[in-house]
């Protein structure tokens, strides 16, 4: 496992060790922060703000090779057709890192300009097994990837950048792939065992809580965006979970504006 | 411009079609051809062209058309396939095959590989630079029995050429559809 | 079988069978195994004759796996690789068996070839069928014999052609196994095919026994044939339990074959 001080890593706040492994490895160019808070928060009119997201964003896709890295490395027993996903997830997560840092760089960025957050790493590989890991990466982050993509892609068409479009476009397909393997494992694993609902719940818990301890209100607050219901009815959630998703960012929103 | 994602899954789909018509057509001419060697070639090339068919359906599916999901290319591209699939002669089959069609289709696929975003859209890139070194594996062999079996040689050196210029005469075989009729 | 046009069919004694596939001028082509040459014994002319017919048998699989692809476009996508799978595995023992047969010292043509098994295939109009016959009956045949004849090679002192037929039998278990695997899928979904496979089964016997030797006939080579209980091959049970078999169903391909009386609860040889 990587060693966590290593790189530089903020020191502000501690996070709970029972929520949170250790960081993966970063060369001496990345500072490593551990909250949302820390990092640099450029308002929405800002012209940083897409440089430093494309710079977050590249970061969090290296995390994505990690974390499946991490499980073929972890889960040698899986069935191999799942090992199988996981690895192509490993090569997809890798190009998905060339396509932000080609874009951020051609864009005037330089690597190391923007502090990182590890956390999807640090939450996800601290589960101790595929199932919870895959819970958690694929059908939670990645699947609220799709949606987020969904909202990019808009965002990006209205603003003409049809390089950016072209990016999320292909990012949001590939996501799409992850999150359905993800789900037909974690359909079939509970069809065999259905006390592993409980493991899955019990991961959902702990990355929920872990996620709001970095994040904070203030950035989960900020969230425009709802859901992508067909991306996520392509990726093999079911009608009712993705209505169920859609409620959630609904009242998410309404309390964001009520504020 | 590079492609759109749908643009993508167009083209892949397209190709998928046309790989399937192939491998329809060898299987078609295994037990109508009399050479032994010329019946092993082709079965052989049949798996290639399956497994060829196979890896473009399960990319177009990633791409977020359906699973092993075919599109039928442009009606006049159609057309010269199909009339090629009546070719009779064990020569003309293999000349047409491997010094017209295949090389045609290579030629497609080196222009969508120019085309299309090489990082973005790398998991197609890989699965066409993949078929583009099979197809030259299996011209090679159909080139190597060419030498064993000297009947198999074409004494009609004019069919090749005016085959070829039926082949290349739709320059974008791909036929856009609506976003839903792909999905 | 409905739907064959007269150009595609061939008159037998009686039978409407489905007109042989193309093939060389140097092969003359029979139209039953009785009509085959079949040497006795492992001497050189018998181990010619024996590679030049299994030769031309993978040939005709060949041609039985692609035609199932012309025909049946519609069938499953991952039934159809399986096929094309099996035309690439065909083709390598045609080209094995050849290459064995050029090395002892025969030749293409050299012997008369019979495509019975195409004949009667191709004859049904449901993939069904046709998987029953041809994979699940003709090649699972093909595992008995396999089974036993590397051993028969190798007393013969041919280690080489006994390599090359072990490594065909590893290929046809795959072919029967897929073939077992898909009849279930598509009886499950279309009963109506459970008939349509009896049906082949009957076609099949009644072609045999119409196609079979007179009494007292003798071969081409001038010998009496083998009484058909003396032909029977010993149940190959590993191997079609790894090709996907039942034990009721090789335990009752055993009551057929008529080990009834050596059988036991267990069907493992």
């Amino acid at each position: 496992m990587p060693k966590d001080d290593e790189h530089s890593v903020s020191t502000a706040g501690n996070l709970d060790p029972a929520l949170f492994g250790p960081a993966p490895a970063r060369d001496e160019r990345f500072t490593e922060k551990r909250r949302w808070i820390e990092c640099a928060n450029f308002p929405n009119d800002h012209p940083l703000r897409i440089i430093e997201f494309f710079h977050r964003q590249m970061n969090e896709e290296l995390n994505g090779v990690e974390n499946a890295a991490q499980s073929l490395a972890d889960f040698p027993d899986t069935d191999w057709k799942v090992r199988m996903s996981i690895a192509r997830q490993c090569a997809d997560e890798a190009r998905h890192v060339e396509m932000f840092r080609r874009i951020f760089e051609s864009r005037g960025g330089k690597l190391g300009e923007y502090p990182i957050l590890n956390f999807q790493y640090r939450i996800i590989a601290n589960l101790g097994d595929l199932l919870s890991r895959l819970v958690v990466q694929n059908r939670s982050f990645e699947a609220g990837g799709i949606d987020a993509v969904s909202f990019a892609i808009d965002e990006a068409r209205k603003r003409g950048d049809q390089e950016l479009v072209d990016l999320f476009e292909m990012q949001q397909a590939d996501e799409i792939t992850h999150v359905r393997f993800a789900n037909e494992f974690i359909s079939e694993t509970i069809r065999k065992d259905p006390r592993a609902a409980l493991r899955v719940a019990k991961a959902l818990t702990l990355a929920s809580t872990a996620f709001l301890e970095v994040m904070g209100r203030e950035a989960i607050e900020k969230v425009a965006y709802l859901t992508d219901e067909k991306g996520r009815l392509e990726a093999g959630f079911g009608l009712a979970e993705v209505k169920a998703a859609t409620t959630q960012a609904i009242k998410r929103r309404a309390s964001y504006e009520s504020h | 411009m590079s492609l759109s994602v749908q643009e993508r899954a167009e083209y892949v789909a397209t190709f998928r079609f046309i790989q399937v018509f192939l491998m329809e057509t060898l299987a078609r001419w295994v037990p109508p051809t009399p050479e032994m060697e010329v019946k092993v070639l082709f079965g052989r090339h049949i798996w290639d062209l399956a497994q060829q068919a196979d890896a473009l359906g399960r990319r177009g599916y990633e791409l977020r058309a359906p699973l092993q999901f075919s599109l039928r290319p442009a009606e006049s591209y159609v057309e010269v396939l199909e009339e090629f699939a009546r070719t009779n002669t064990t020569p003309q089959k293999i000349h047409g095959f491997y010094d017209v069609i295949l090389p045609g289709l290579a030629a497609r696929y080196r222009n969508y590989l120019e085309r299309t975003d090489r990082l973005l859209d790398e998991p197609t890139v890989r699965v066409v630079e993949k078929i583009l070194g099979e197809f030259n594996r299996m011209i090679g062999e159909s080139e190597a029995l060419r030498k064993e079996l000297s009947q198999l040689r074409l004494t009609d050196k004019d069919w090749p050429a005016g085959l070829a210029k039926r082949e290349a005469s739709e320059a974008n075989i791909v036929v856009r559809r609506s976003s839903a009729a792909v999905a | 079988m409905a739907g064959m046009k007269p150009e595609e069919t061939k008159q037998v004694k009686g039978m409407t069978l489905r007109r042989d596939p193309a093939r060389e001028a140097c092969f003359k082509v029979v139209d039953s195994d009785a009509e085959l040459e079949e040497w006795p014994g492992m001497t050189e002319i018998s181990r010619r004759q024996r590679i030049h017919r299994h030769m031309n048998n993978e040939t005709g699989a060949i041609e039985i796996a692609a035609q199932c692809l012309v025909d049946f476009p519609e069938a499953p996508w991952e039934l159809r690789m399986h096929l094309a799978r099996q035309c690439w595995d065909e083709s390598r023992h045609v080209a094995g068996l050849y290459r064995r047969l050029r090395e002892i010292g025969g030749y293409k043509g050299e012997f008369p070839i019979s495509c019975f098994e195409w004949c009667v295939t191709c004859s049904l109009d449901t993939l069904a069928a046709r998987l029953a016959l041809q994979n699940r009956t003709f090649e699972a045949g093909e595992l008995d014999l396999l089974g036993q004849l590397p051993a028969k090679w190798r007393e013969a002192g041919d280690e080489k052609t006994a390599e090359v037929l072990e490594s065909i039998l590893g290929d046809e278990i795959t072919h029967v196994r897929f073939a077992n695997q898909w009849l279930r899928v598509l009886v499950r979904e279309d009963r109506r095919l459970a008939l349509k496979i009896a049906m082949a089964v009957r076609f099949l016997s009644a072609v045999t026994a119409a196609l079979a030797p007179q009494d007292g006939q003798l071969s081409p080579v001038g010998l009496p044939y083998e009484e058909p209980q003396n032909r029977i091959t010993q149940v190959n049970v590993a191997d079609r339990k790894q090709a996907d078999f039942t034990d009721s169903e090789i335990d009752e391909y055993l009551r057929q074959s008529g080990f009834q009386p050596i059988m036991t609860g267990n069907a493992e040889g």
